[in-house]
């Protein structure tokens, strides 16, 4: 039967790409762990694996450590280690956020900020900064009131967003954006008024916040954001075919079982949610969300099924590199890591913004 | 299975369908004739579930529409929409794959089934292509074959006779974009189709070539119903002149089914 040996045939293909996707993903892994042994090495304290290795085996067996050695285990256990596992966590939530952000609206030039999050998480996270600049006494829950506020600006932000955007047959998502746009003019706004009566030491503080920075992660942070953020990884994987469904349109979604509203929904609370975890704690970092999910549809094709779990390992991957320029580009000096990414981000995404030129009507 | 029953939609104070009544079997072909914007595709959509501001009633096998979960009414009815956008670099089997994106079954019945219906519809050679890059007519095709995978059995009543049993497809202008070859082969597969069980509802603009396959049909004119029936009973004229407001010349033709020309 013909019909026998298409099918045969067709699953072979299958099968063959399942299979190129998977190793490609499996090499990423490898890529990234190449990279965590690099960061572990970079900055302005350089320390080859080796030495690393022998302070690691002394300090497992117990063994007293000298001088230098206590100075290389501080160094990599409470500074390097936690923020290479937080660089990791943030790349991939951002990546798959914004993957399925572009799914969600169907554009592969949206990005998680567009709903207004980033925006409402840098007012808040302003605001806290100068009330923590004029109260002297607040300083000590400074970090947690900043993170906190941060959190609860970008969750507010798209709850405007999504108040506005409803209408009874469910989001529209050309409100959405346009919604968007304004929460993020209205908190640039209220952020520029808050420059304004800001001293000088305050205005310094709200402006490295904003360019994002993976200083002064601890362990605590680290193990507050596994918590939250190995579930929402597992939310966003579970997502892969629901984007696949949405990206044919909603009607079509609808009619092929899915219940469009619902996952419209969960997609928009998963990416708020990701995104202020992220930005409350990193403060803003760009473009990773929007660049991501590009460079792996170049590598993996459309389908969310191998582009959703891709986005994680490469976006944790990109966040690694970005750490490890931001920390050795300009020893001691550390960039804010936001100032990396954007620098990378922006210029890329203008050459897709000409790439795409033609095929941005269907917004 | 389908039963609609006082059918009436209006979107602010404007009416746009009225106390529509219509009985669907399977093994129909159902053609809705009517001008442009006189509401055939808000009925579709009614139909399809995709609006559920309407008064008046809409069963299915005895229960309301709006109580089936999205899920069950999916494997139950399959829609194609007029336009088919697809927004991201998917390939033709990926997209077909999508029509069984909720069933529990084996990668290879998946793959069997996508080949079988693939075949039918004659875009087998499209495998491997960017959906973007397909040729309207192309495109629609696969959407076709999508919402006929869409309804195909599960794995278990994989040898039944009457697959399609009890199941609906809903066609909004499904041949506007297909030359004539394979106008005539998709009607002609949904014929086969209907055999085994489908029931299909089609809108079409093109008259002549739906009304060989329609076992019955209906005019709409206004949101309302013309008149509604076997097609010999309803293509008359006068029933043509008071949808479109202008006069056919109806030629009779071997089939008993005019030809309608202006």
């Amino acid at each position: 039967m013909p019909e026998v040996n298409a099918s045969q045939l067709l699953q072979l293909d299958l099968d063959k790409r399942r299979n190129k996707y998977i190793k490609q993903i499996l090499l990423a892994l490898l890529g990234c762990s190449c990279l965590i042994l690099l960061g572990l090495q970079a900055g302005s304290y350089e320390h080859s694996v080796s030495e690393l290795l022998d302070v690691i085996k002394q300090k497992i067996t117990g063994q007293e450590l000298q001088d230098q050695q206590r100075i290389q285990w501080y160094i990599f256990s409470e500074l390097r280690a936690p923020r290479i596992v937080m660089a990791i966590m943030v790349g991939a939530l951002l990546a798959m956020s914004g993957c399925a952000m572009q799914g969600l609206v169907r554009n592969p030039l949206a990005d998680p900020g567009l709903i207004g999050i980033s925006g409402g998480a840098a007012a808040a996270a302003a605001t806290a900064l100068l009330i923590i600049n004029h109260h002297p006494e607040y300083a000590l829950g400074g970090p947690y009131l900043i993170a906190g506020s941060a959190f609860a600006g970008a969750l507010l932000a798209v709850w405007i967003v999504l108040k506005v955007a409803k209408t009874p047959a469910g989001l529209a998502i050309t409100s959405l954006i346009l919604a968007g746009v304004a929460v993020n003019a209205l908190a640039g706004t209220h952020i520029g008024a808050i420059n304004y009566i800001a001293n000088d030491d305050a205005l310094r503080q709200i402006t490295y916040w904003t360019m994002g920075s993976l200083a002064g992660i601890s362990w605590a942070k680290v193990l507050f954001v596994g918590a939250l953020a190995l579930p929402v990884i597992a939310m966003f994987i579970h997502l892969r075919q629901p984007l696949n469904m949405l990206a044919l349109g909603e009607n079509e979604a609808q009619c092929m079982g899915l219940d469009v509203s619902k996952y419209k929904r969960l997609t928009l609370w998963l990416v708020a949610f990701s995104v202020a975890l992220a930005t409350a704690l990193c403060g803003i970092i760009g473009f990773v969300g929007l660049v991501v999910p590009h460079i792996c549809r170049t590598l993996f094709g459309a389908d969310h099924r191998y582009l959703v779990p891709a986005c994680g390992v490469f976006g944790g991957g990109l966040m690694l590199v970005a750490d490890i320029s931001s920390r050795s580009l300009f020893p001691p000096l550390e960039i804010p890591i936001g100032i990396v990414t954007s620098a990378v981000g922006a210029p890329f995404f203008l050459y897709l913004l000409a790439k795409q030129k033609g095929k941005l009507s269907g917004v | 299975m389908f039963n609609i029953d006082n059918l009436s939609v209006s979107y602010s104070q404007q009416q746009i369908l009225e106390k529509i009544n219509l009985q669907v079997n399977s093994r129909d072909f159902i053609t809705i004739i009517g001008e442009n914007g006189c509401g055939k595709s808000t009925l579709l959509r009614c139909i399809a579930g995709l609006h559920s501001e309407f008064t008046g009633n809409i069963q299915l096998d005895n229960k309301e529409l709006g109580d089936w979960s999205t899920k069950a009414l999916a494997q139950k009815r399959a829609f194609v929409a007029q336009s088919n956008q697809v927004y991201f670099a998917f390939l033709t089997e990926d997209v077909l794959g999508l029509g069984r994106a909720n069933r529990a079954e084996t990668n290879q019945y998946t793959t069997t089934l996508i080949c079988q219906v693939a075949e039918q519809v004659g875009i087998s050679h499209l495998f491997g292509r960017d959906v973007r890059t397909l040729s309207g007519g192309e495109r629609q095709r696969v959407f076709i074959a999508k919402a006929l995978l869409q309804l195909m059995p599960d794995m278990n009543d994989a040898e039944t006779q009457q697959p399609f049993n009890g199941k609906l497809l809903l066609l909004d202008e499904p041949t506007s974009a297909l030359d004539f070859r394979f106008q005539k082969a998709t009607m002609d597969l949904m014929q086969r189709f209907c055999e085994q069980g489908l029931a299909v509802i089609c809108v079409s603009h093109d008259i002549n070539l739906v009304l060989p396959y329609a076992t019955k049909t209906l005019l709409l004119a206004n949101g309302r119903c013309l008149a509604q029936g076997p097609v010999i009973d309803v293509i008359t004229e006068d029933n043509l002149f008071k949808c479109f407001g202008v006069r056919p010349r109806l030629i009779p033709q071997d089939n008993a089914i005019p030809f309608v020309t202006h």
